[in-house]
């Protein structure tokens, strides 16, 4: 019996190694089986795997960008509301249970912080805490999280193969029916998770520093967390009326991928989530863009940790040719030992400790930045790193790069992309991410392709563009010296 | 290509590993009946493994999806073979190897050599072992295999390149404080196993600065030996051609090990609330004691208590149902219990982060819990059965690649368990009953001995805590 099963497996997987790579482009779009339910909700399917077991994953189109000033926090807010149960999963009776919380929304309106207390307690003997959370650990779940960007909410999990029916008719009752119940004890939780992630982490300063000051109208300015007197305000009057204009089926996308049946997923799909009801077909994402920044802006703060450095650079977003330029410099600068800058400023002047730069912060749906971290020895060599950096930028506009490094990180960026495709949660997560950001999930096909169009010119050209002070945002972070 | 950036998260661990109550009648039936698939059960398939002449190991097991290969090399040692003072010689150590250059290639050509074909190559001390890794392409392994085996055999001890590693090294030292993190859990291990034993030293810029060039070259000749570790190779690769790779490096060195034996250690906690100062609006906690060794028969029920206690990956364990869901007091919390070898037992430890107003609440909470708990002994059926299913459901994942089968096939032939050990883990796991749980609950777990390391604004926090507990100092050397 054994012995079947490996020999199937073998055949299986050669079978795959062929359709995927061997032929090419083509052949990973025939692998991938798209699906539209009627909804407007799309789903990706690829049968693939080593073991019976798959990934889960289902991205809303939805994210702390697409909030407002005043009520920054809320799209992560209600990521952490929607495991919080339904109207049938996590209560023992969700009539009389329904009373309370309307009874604690109208205390809370009055502001009314004792009757609320009263009532929340009251409310407990119906609830049963994170029910939709443990049924899924206790049938095998790993990798069970989600997460909120700014541009995105992404709920996802692992399980074997025999819970698929399982976890997506859980996803879809978590989806259609929040009951939005614990809210103000949730939202307790959030502000301890401000506290560690930004408050008091010197990196989250930074990073949030970098957005209120690069950016002006664009959502792009607060962090994705929000800020405390925001989620103070909250009520579940607005997590209801966020959740009804974005959690619709058109702006959903998922993906499952393993060792599960297309055509019985298929089936599932549309058992459970053809009941989502749609809005008028269309996802709809406007948000304010910011005029070209004209001058330098830097700024420096204060916080007990060692010296930290950011530098951002404004820049197009995907499908932008520019972007893929900016996706070759985050490889020739900091990918890899050989890499520019750790070569030069980590190894060669020893000014720095360690750097890395990224493409696209906070976000890829809306014009973004190009960032470079650098931690220098000592504060008395913060402002000589960012003179050195700024200095090996200058270099890419007057000559071109040399063959090797051109040959270089168009491999390593390829090599890149291929491991990520050794995971069943990684290729799920790039197909949901890719279709919601760049509208097609084809971007990750193209891409190799699109990296061969760059020339040396395009290269010098964009660094020309784009690498100048006033398109520039520095941040600096330094303890304050005693006496001042 | 792009990766999402500043996600915040649900839950602010990793994943570390349940009967109804809370579902209306209408979907009951139908949960229970998608619950009731059972999950198929697969076994190790047929690895290829064998010892070479000079008493290296291997196992190897091919996966032709991706042109992908990979491997990993783990090699007795680790941090905890520092001598005392000396703390950092095994870090250094590795990060010299993989950084140095080799007697054939100067670093720099290593570093260019490895980015132009895309390779990622990693040598690491972990504290019981030091694990070296490969990526790459399978149309560059051979050359990414032969560069690695340099770096272990054959290193370049470049001098530049120690300097290198020594003054990063002391910045990370000096950068140690502006993670509370990083703070508590060296607190708490320092006062466990003290500060003169190798499971408790931490480095310093005083122990950093002692590590000679000659130190590290002693080292590596004492660990870097090919009867000392065990090689695996995954991915798309014929075995018969890894073993050829294996059998024909020319380089290996000609001596062979000395018996190593991992140092002692008597973890005793120090019971009491040691401070760590650290300006900060949040408090970080480790709180607990000594854990136990990796072959105790009471192995099994220990995991299990634990997952019930806070060490599940759900809300619904106890601490994070209690901290998180029920009091909003933490994002973050969860228990580890930890097993060491036979003469260094592991540590059992809770963490959570509380702002400081909540600090002395969030310390009785978990007081009285553990109390609850271990003393008396108050555990479910329920909780027994969700975390047992948990635990066995998700053993599937270890089978998941064929580089997850082999990285824990090498893992566990080091720590000397048998190929199959999941399958042993499993059987053991599903034999545990209520009983054992509570008696271990019982005889493992002590809250009257708890050694509480606090990270946070000393000054607040001792007023704080002034009236309800007495609180000492602690210092974490730079």
């Amino acid at each position: 019996m054994r012995k079947i099963l490996i020999i199937t497996c073998a055949f299986f997987l050669i079978v795959i190694a062929f359709v995927l790579f061997k032929c090419g482009k083509n052949s990973l779009e025939n692998r991938v089986v798209e699906f539209q339910l009627e909804n407007g909700m799309k789903w990706f399917l690829v049968k693939r795997g080593y073991a019976p077991v798959f990934a889960g994953v289902i991205q809303v189109k939805v994210g702390g960008a697409d909030e407002e000033i005043g009520k920054t926090g809320l799209a992560h807010m209600l990521e952490h509301m929607a495991f919080k149960g339904t109207s049938k999963i996590g209560t023992k009776n969700f009539e009389a249970e329904k009373i309370i919380m309307d009874k604690i929304d109208k205390s809370a309106k009055a502001g009314e912080r004792e009757e609320v207390e009263l009532l929340v307690e009251e409310q407990k003997k119906y609830i049963v805490h994170n029910e939709i959370w443990d049924i899924m650990i206790r049938n095998g779940a790993t990798n069970l999280n989600a997460s909120t960007s700014k541009d995105v909410t992404t709920y996802h999990a692992e399980m074997p193969s025999s819970k698929l029916e399982l976890w997506i008719y859980l996803l879809s009752e978590m989806i259609s029916d929040p009951a939005f119940r614990e809210f103000y004890r949730e939202r307790d939780v959030v502000l301890e998770e401000q506290l560690m992630s930004i408050d008091n982490n010197p990196k989250g300063r930074l990073y949030k520093s970098l957005g209120m000051l690069a950016f002006e109208d664009s959502p792009y300015r607060w962090p994705t967390i929000g800020t405390k007197e925001d989620v103070l305000s909250f009520n579940r009057q607005d997590l209801r009326e966020f959740y009804d204009k974005h959690y619709l089926p058109e702006c959903m996308v998922g993906a499952i991928v393993g060792d599960v049946n297309i055509e019985e997923t298929k089936k599932y799909l549309t058992e459970y989530f053809g009941k989502l009801k749609g809005g008028n077909g269309i996802c709809h994402r406007t948000s304010p863009i910011d005029p070209p920044q004209n001058n330098i802006k830097s700024s420096t703060i204060f916080f007990d940790a060692e010296p930290m450095l950011l530098i951002g650079f404004h820049k197009p977003t995907v499908p932008h040719f520019d972007d893929y330029i900016f996706d070759i410099f985050s490889t020739l600068l900091c990918e890899g030992e050989s890499s520019r800058l750790i070569k030069r400023l980590v190894k060669e002047k020893r000014i720095a400790k360690s750097i890395a730069c990224f493409n696209s912060y906070p976000g890829t749906r809306l014009p973004n930045l190009f960032v470079i971290y650098a931690e220098p020895y000592s504060v008395e060599t913060l402002d000589g790193l960012r003179d050195s950096i700024l200095l090996e930028l200058e270099k890419l506009k007057s000559e071109p790069i040399n063959e090797g490094e051109m040959k270089r990180v168009k491999n390593q960026m390829k090599t890149g992309f291929l491991m990520e495709l050794d995971s069943n949660y990684e290729l799920a997560q790039m197909l949901v991410y890719f279709e919601n950001i760049a509208d097609s999930w084809h971007y990750i096909l193209n891409h190799p392709a699109n990296i061969d169009k760059i020339t040396y010119e395009d290269i010098m050209k964009s660094a020309t563009e784009y690498f100048v002070p006033t398109n520039s945002t520095e941040i600096r972070l330094r303890r304050k010296e005693a006496g001042k | 290509m792009k990766k999402i950036f500043f996600s915040f998260i649900i839950f602010g661990l990793c994943l570390i590993p349940v009967h109804s109550q809370g579902i209306m009648p209408e979907a009951e039936k139908h949960i229970e009946k998608l619950e009731s698939k059972e999950t198929h059960l697969i076994t190790l398939p047929e690895i290829k493994k064998g010892k070479i002449k000079n008493g290296l190991k291997y196992y190897i097991l091919p996966e032709h999806e991706l042109p992908i290969t990979k491997a990993v090399i783990l090699i007795r040692g680790g941090t905890v073979y520092d001598p005392i003072g000396k703390s950092g010689l095994m870090d250094f150590t590795a990060e010299l190897m993989r950084m140095g250059g080799t007697e054939f290639l100067k670093p720099d050509e290593v570093d260019s050599r490895l980015d132009s074909i895309a390779s990622t190559v990693d040598i690491a001390a972990n504290r019981e072992n030091i694990a070296a890794m490969i990526t790459c392409r399978a149309e560059h392994f051979e050359e990414s295999l032969n560069i690695l085996f340099d770096m272990l055999f054959r290193p370049g001890f470049d001098k530049i390149r120690y300097e290198i590693i020594k003054a990063r090294y002391l910045n990370s030292v000096k950068r140690r404080p502006d993670s509370p993190d990083l703070l508590a859990i060296t607190g708490f291990r320092s006062l466990l196993y003290g500060n003169e034993n190798p499971w408790g030293q931490y480095a310093t810029t005083k122990s950093v600065n002692s590590i000679s060039l000659k130190d590290i070259k002693k080292t590596h000749e004492k660990f870097f030996r090919p009867d000392n570790l065990i090689v695996g190779i995954s991915g798309d690769i014929k075995p018969s051609k890894a073993v050829d790779l294996i059998k024909s490096y020319k380089y290996y060195p000609s001596k062979t090990v000395a018996e190593l034996t991992s140092p002692e250690a008597r973890p005793t906690p120090k019971s009491g609330i040691h401070i760590i100062d650290k300006d900060s609006t949040q408090v970080v906690f480790n709180v607990g004691h000594e854990g136990s060794y990796r072959f105790n028969p009471d192995k099994y029920a220990l995991i299990v208590m634990n997952d019930i206690l806070g060490g599940g990956g759900s809300f619904r364990r106890r601490l994070p149902a209690l901290i998180r869901v029920e009091k909003g007091l933490a994002y973050t919390v969860y228990s580890h219990y930890g097993f060491g070898p036979d003469n260094a037992h592991g540590m059992f430890n809770i963490y959570l982060a509380t702002k400081n107003q909540s600090a002395v609440h969030a310390l009785e909470l978990v007081k009285s819990e553990l109390i609850k708990f271990s003393d008396q002994a108050e555990i479910s059926e329920t909780e027994l059965s969700n975390s047992k299913a948990a635990i066995l459901k998700r053993l599937i994942f270890e089978y998941n690649s064929a580089f997850n089968i082999i990285v824990n096939v090498v893992r566990f032939n080091y720590f000397g368990y048998p190929d199959n050990y999941i399958e042993e883990y499993g059987r053991e796991i599903s034999k545990v009953t209520l009983g054992d749980v509570k008696r271990v609950a019982r005889e493992y777990l002590h809250p009257d001995k708890l050694q509480v390391v606090l990270v946070g604004n000393e000054k607040e926090l001792v007023n704080n805590f002034k009236d309800k507990f007495k609180t000492s100092k602690l210092t974490i050397e730079n």
